[in-house]
């Protein structure tokens, strides 16, 4: 299952992939920006408001209210980091029409919702959006904000990624600050999603029985593309980040039953990069496999904890492990985190480690064809990076990879920082190595 | 063999159900989709810890967490290795997990079914079991239910049934606590693995592209001998109608309270009449809980709630409660704007469209839970556990009426059976 991807108007793209494998079909626009800390958390703000109501559903129950009687049609907004790039939009799930009484237009009455949020959202006197729903929703993001501390394993993830990245677009807060989104005036809110609408592209994705020719004329009928100025932004680079000279350390203080450690390493390979694959099975035995280097001694052999794993941006080419331990045994298990990867840079990989890594990636890969979120998110980041590679081509790569390349690039991967959310300690900046 | 079909029209699905001589139910959900799914799974879960073999004397009492902590210890094998190497070398993702009503092992692959299912089969029917081994375990399981205290969803959840139940197991965290975890030993691991993992006990659920023919010789292969039924008791304790506590409160690191509302429910002992109360109950749940709906819309435009409500219900033969969940600076407030809500649907009666439009809407998004193999296998053991079955939970839904639904919301809501579980920011100690 491979999609076709077509011009629409202008800036307008449609990708899709015709099948009647699933019970639902699924249709998404994604309006494609640069990260950018003053930018981003506004344009997410005018998002959340164009959800609220509209000139046909005046308010968030009578939008509802239409979705249900499309047999639970669900419309999520899309708020997604990719390297460098934020992805904004829409993404709804439908019923496919032969599991219902046959005299619903569920296609169309879903296009008629995208249409109707995007361009007929309700403005007051002044032309700016209604008070209520911006008072509302800056609450709303604020609230995301702070409740960011809610889930500590992804919070200190968060934060890593933050402290690695400082200064770059990949470290930025999609959501913003709870000043800077307090600070957001009607008129800054109104005129970036004018943005929204005219300045960037628009990339719809299609899976369904239906063909891309049909799909994207009901697009064309139901969206107004002509008339607006359509200049096309290049998805901002997502350079992967260089060798640090030192180890940045930083604890932070949290009262937690639990201490979450993460530490983030550079490895100057991200999806563009030859040696993408490589990375991937490196990856897989060191930490992401449920028999990886770090499951299996970090946990198993020791019992230091309950997860240990690796993730590696594929974007951004940063690779993170994370690992959930009592603050008495933090030093042990850095250690034995480090030591793991020494074991990969010195070659100590058995022959079962390293296919087993590979038979795990090529489950992974074949499974992305059973659901089509994920289907999506494998062929639409790959268009916006210009990789063209099928799920088929990229499993071909794995298998190319070889013990020798792994040790080889497993040399590049360098440590840049360590963060810990300890459960009882001393806060502050650690003295860097 | 005895081999059972079993067909939805509605659905354009199938599956079959054949029974292994061991007594065994083995049950084949062909899909042609590229992941196949399979659970092993015994109906032994985390409030099962009061229990004899049929003729013993004595009920045995185990400490809490035994279930969950027989699952971690399953995966070593008796040569040391553990099974998980087993699964990654025909290409399989294999995990378990414990509930309070039931242990499951499974696995998903894209290739060798046949492999892994064998692999599966024999795992989970030899069980290994040292001193030292269940030892070594207990650091990990310890850290689990760290975690677990770290996450104020969990604690907020498993708060609610602490004050929602007096006497009830399902008010003990599944995993048990750090001081009971400790008392586990391998001859009790072995006393409840001994009672729980038997044929008549348990069922093997494969949701795939394959025919039961290939499950059930793959079956046939590997289930050992002395895999035989056994008939076990269990005792539970008497537990009221009425919660036991009104609420429960922790502090912890959040933002904002967070919260969920319990609403204790009666127990049922017939299969068939738990499914229909489920059924209705779910109807009930959208009409008045939905973010379609009256309730929702008026927390949440008045800034009460945030935007993510979430509700549920659950019903098996030990217990039944709903719940509502989310967070809100005045979680009391909250409860009682539902309560009044509810009042005053009492008293006003409920409306025939609304009823329409969330039947439909049920209906609909059962549908949608059939497009993953890993939904439907999931979904079919509870089901099966429950003296259940997946498709006539289709019939179930089809068939809640109107005087259904009025009739649970006259039932269902008395005050006494109502609890609220909050998890407030840590600086609203200080402040108080």
């Amino acid at each position: 299952m491979y999609p076709k991807r077509i011009s629409l108007s202008g800036a307008r793209f449609l990708s899709a992939i015709q099948t009647d494998k699933f019970k639902t079909e699924t249709l998404s626009v994604s309006i494609v920006m640069p990260t950018d800390k003053k930018a981003s958390p506004i344009s997410l703000l005018a998002l959340s408001i164009l959800k609220r109501g509209n000139e046909s559903y005046k308010t968030q129950g009578e939008i509802n209210l239409r979705l249900d009687e499309l047999y639970a049609t669900s419309i999520s907004v899309k708020s997604q980091r990719l390297g460098n790039a934020n992805i904004l939009g829409f993404s709804a799930e439908m019923l496919c029409e032969e599991y219902t009484d046959g005299k619903t237009d569920i296609f169309g009455g879903t296009l008629e919702v995208l249409t109707q949020m995007l361009y007929h959202p309700l403005t007051d006197e002044n032309g700016n959006f209604l008070r209520s729903y911006i008072e509302s929703e800056k609450n709303n993001q604020c609230d995301s904000i702070k409740a960011q501390i809610n889930n500590p394993r992804s919070y200190a993830s968060k934060r890593c990624r933050e402290i690695m990245f400082e200064g770059d677009a990949y470290g930025i807060s999609l959501l913003g600050t709870v000043d800077s989104v307090s600070q957001i005036t009607e008129r800054a809110l109104f005129e970036s999603y004018q943005h929204l609408l005219s300045d960037y592209r628009y990339e719809f994705f299609y899976i369904g029985p239906r063909t891309i020719e049909e799909v994207a004329k009901r697009l064309s009928e139901a969206f107004p593309f002509d008339g607006r100025r359509e200049s096309v932004c290049e998805v901002a680079q997502s350079v992967p980040k260089k060798k640090a000279d030192r180890v940045r350390r930083v604890t932070e203080e949290m009262p937690l039953a639990q201490g979450k450690l993460v530490l983030g390493f550079t490895t100057e390979t991200n999806i563009k990069s030859e040696d993408f694959c490589t990375m991937l099975v490196l990856n897989e035995i060191y930490g992401a496999s449920p028999v990886s280097k770090l499951f299996m001694n970090v946990r198993e052999r020791l019992s230091l904890c309950y997860y240990c794993s690796s993730f590696y941006d594929i974007f951004k080419g940063a690779l993170f492990v994370s690992c959930g331990v009592s603050p008495e045994n933090r030093d042990k298990a850095e250690r034995e985190i480090l030591s793991q990867l020494s074991e990969i840079v010195k070659g100590n990989i058995s022959d079962e480690e390293f296919e087993a890594a590979k038979r795990s990636l090529y489950n992974n890969y074949r499974s992305l064809s059973d659901s089509p979120a994920h289907l999506e998110g494998y062929y639409f980041c790959r268009n916006e990076f210009g990789v063209d590679c099928t799920i088929e081509q990229c499993m071909s790569g794995i298998r190319a990879v070889k013990i020798s390349d792994v040790v080889r690039v497993a040399s590049n991967i360098c440590l840049d920082t360590v963060y810990f959310l300890n459960g009882s300690g001393e806060e502050g900046e650690d003295a860097d190595e | 063999m005895l081999t059972n079909k079993k067909e939805s029209r509605k659905l354009r699905e199938h599956y079959y159900k054949c029974r292994h001589k061991s007594g065994l139910d083995v049950y084949v959900f062909p899909k042609k989709l590229t992941v196949s799914y399979a659970l092993f799974g015994t109906k032994y879960g985390s409030v099962d810890n009061c229990f004899r073999i049929a003729g013993e004397k004595d009920f045995v009492t185990v400490p809490n967490g035994i279930a969950h902590y027989l699952e971690h210890r399953m995966f070593t094998q008796k040569d040391g290795s553990d099974i998980t190497e087993r699964f990654s070398e025909y290409g399989a993702d294999s995990n378990a997990y414990t509930t309070f009503t039931k242990t499951v092992y499974l696995f998903s692959c894209t290739e060798n079914l046949d492999k892994s299912l064998g692999a599966l089969i024999d795992f989970v029917t030899e069980p290994h079991f040292t001193g030292e081994l269940v030892d070594k375990e207990r650091g990990i399981i310890v850290e689990e239910i760290k975690m677990g205290e770290d996450n104020p969803y969990d604690r907020c959840f498993y708060g609610l049934l602490e004050a929602m139940y007096q006497n009830n197991s399902v008010r003990i965290n599944i995993a048990g606590t750090e001081e009971s975890v400790s008392e586990i030993t391998a001859d009790m691991l072995n006393a409840c693995y001994r009672t729980f993992y038997a044929p008549n006990n348990m069922a093997l659920v494969v949701c795939g592209d394959v025919t039961p023919e290939e499950v059930m010789f793959t079956v046939e292969q590997h289930l050992p001998s002395d895999f035989v039924s056994v008939d076990a008791e269990r005792r539970y304790l008497d537990e009221p109608r009425e919660v036991y506590q009104a609420q429960y409160e922790a502090y912890m690191p959040v933002a904002k309270p967070i919260f969920t509302i319990g609403v204790k429910d009666s127990v049922i002992g017939n299969a068939k009449e738990r499914m229909a109360r489920d059924a209705a109950m779910q109807v009930l749940c959208e009409m008045l809980f939905s973010r379609s709906g009256k309730l929702y819309n008026d927390l949440f435009e008045s800034g009460k709630i945030s935007p993510e409500l979430s509700y549920g219900y659950s019903i098996v033969e030990q217990f039944a409660f709903l719940t509502i969940g989310g967070e809100a600076d005045e979680p009391t407030e909250v409860l009682a704007y539902i309560q009044e809500f509810i009042r005053e649907k009492q008293k006003n009666g409920l409306s025939c469209l609304d009823f329409e439009r969330c039947k439909r809407v049920m209906l609909a998004e059962y549908i949608k839970d059939f497009d993953s193999t890993e939904e439907i296998a999931n979904n079919m053991i509870d089901y099966i556990f429950d003296g259940g079955d997946i498709f006539d939970c289709y019939e179930a839904l089809e068939g809640v009426t109107f005087e259904d639904v009025e009739r649970l919301l006259h039932t269902a809501f008395d005050p006494s059976y109502f609890c609220l579980s909050v998890i407030r920011p840590d600086g609203q100690q200080k402040e108080k």
